[in-house]
């Protein structure tokens, strides 16, 4: 791989002055862990400002630690229909956002909406099935997804 | 007459660039290269850690290590590309499962999750590349004696469910290096899309570190 040098200066400025313009905005990365007897939802993982996760001052328990969250929230997962939704929203504007889902217990997704921005990979591991949320430079992002016994 | 082309050359990959930054993409797919794809291999001046994560990796996030934003090249064609490396304490959904059910306080779960792996850290990365996200495995990072930090990876192939059992999709290798007071990441792409391999050359922006939430000494080459 090569590029000439003019070139090269050329890109690195172009990618230089993009980067320039997106600010500083909070970083997300979140493992959401449902169980077989839905209702419970373990959150982990690291966040710059965990006060856009309205959901933590509902959690029945929390802990932060520099950044690093632990937490054992019910209001995440609510029963609909024949299955369950979990309604996942952050608040403020997001430069990395990363949320990872998984639900053990033999499910499947019935239905997944995220907001504009977010990429989602559906897939399996070990009798679980995963859903992985990423996103850049995002305000209030939001996932929200169904799943029921398959 | 050199320099003349050089500036031509500048100009059409500045334009390039800027058409794709605004969303607009002619990419279309070029006929199957039916190249088979090369080893990589690193230079002998580069020292690299042992690969993590085989597989699809499962655990606690920490922290973003390394991420970057820019584009995969490959003759007229221009595609977005972000990537993402990520530290984090490996835990299995069997071990969530337990402290989900034994009615832990968070605080006893932290003290579970941090006793259980402590000193285990290790990769988790994904690349987005025309919106699709694509895992990585097999990841190692090593350092090169230029200040620089090579990255790389296998793509986990994401029609190959389940997880558990990963099969490649490409390979991808980035050297990050200084350049205009900033880290620019230049690589190369090997990817299998639909029924046809795929090479590209990559040119990332790596954004800087947040400095005060490196709790990975023993990850960071």
């Amino acid at each position: 791989m090569t590029f000439s040098r003019p070139a090269a200066a050329a890109l690195a400025v172009l990618l230089l002055l993009t980067s320039c313009g997106l600010g500083e905005g909070r970083q997300l990365f979140l493992n959401v862990y449902v169980d077989e007897s839905p209702g419970k939802a373990l959150v982990v993982g690291n966040v710059d400002d965990p006060s856009g996760l309205a959901f933590l001052e509902d959690s029945e328990s929390a802990h932060e630690d520099n950044g690093q969250i632990y937490a054992v929230c019910s209001s995440l997962v609510q029963e609909e229909g024949d299955g369950w939704r979990i309604s996942f929203p952050a608040s403020g504007r997001y430069e990395q956002y990363h949320a990872v889902f998984l639900v053990s217990g033999g499910f499947s997704f019935d239905e997944i909406n995220c907001s504009d921005g977010l990429e989602i990979l559906t897939t399996s591991y070990n009798g679980s099935i995963i859903l992985d949320v990423q996103g850049f430079d995002l305000t209030d992002p939001l996932v929200s997804f169904k799943y029921a016994q398959a | 007459m050199t320099d003349i082309c050089r500036r031509f050359l500048s100009i059409g990959l500045a334009v390039l660039i800027f058409i794709a930054l605004c969303g607009i993409s002619w990419a279309e797919t070029d006929d199957a290269l039916n190249a088979t794809m090369p080893e990589r291999e690193m230079g002998p001046q580069c020292r690299m850690m042992q690969p993590h994560n085989e597989g699809f990796p499962m655990g606690v996030p920490l922290e973003a290590l390394y991420s970057g934003h820019g584009f995969a090249l490959k003759g007229n064609e221009s595609h977005i590309l972000r990537l993402k490396i990520e530290t984090i304490m490996p835990l299995q959904p069997d071990q969530i499962r337990d402290l989900l059910s034994s009615n832990k306080s968070p605080e006893e779960i932290r003290d579970d999750i941090q006793a259980g792996e402590e000193g285990e850290k290790a990769f988790r990365g994904s690349m987005i590349l025309d919106r699709s996200i694509y895992p990585l495995m097999n990841i190692a990072i090593g350092s090169c004696d230029n200040n620089s930090t090579s990255i790389q990876a296998d793509l986990v192939d994401i029609g190959q469910q389940p997880a558990d059992s990963t099969t490649s999709a490409g390979r991808l290798s980035v050297e990050i290096s200084p350049s205009d007071g900033g880290m620019i990441g230049r690589g190369e792409l090997d990817i299998r899309r639909g029924q046809s391999d795929e090479a590209y050359t990559i040119l990332l922006d790596m954004e800087p570190h947040r400095q005060g939430q490196m709790r990975d000494e023993g990850l960071r080459p």
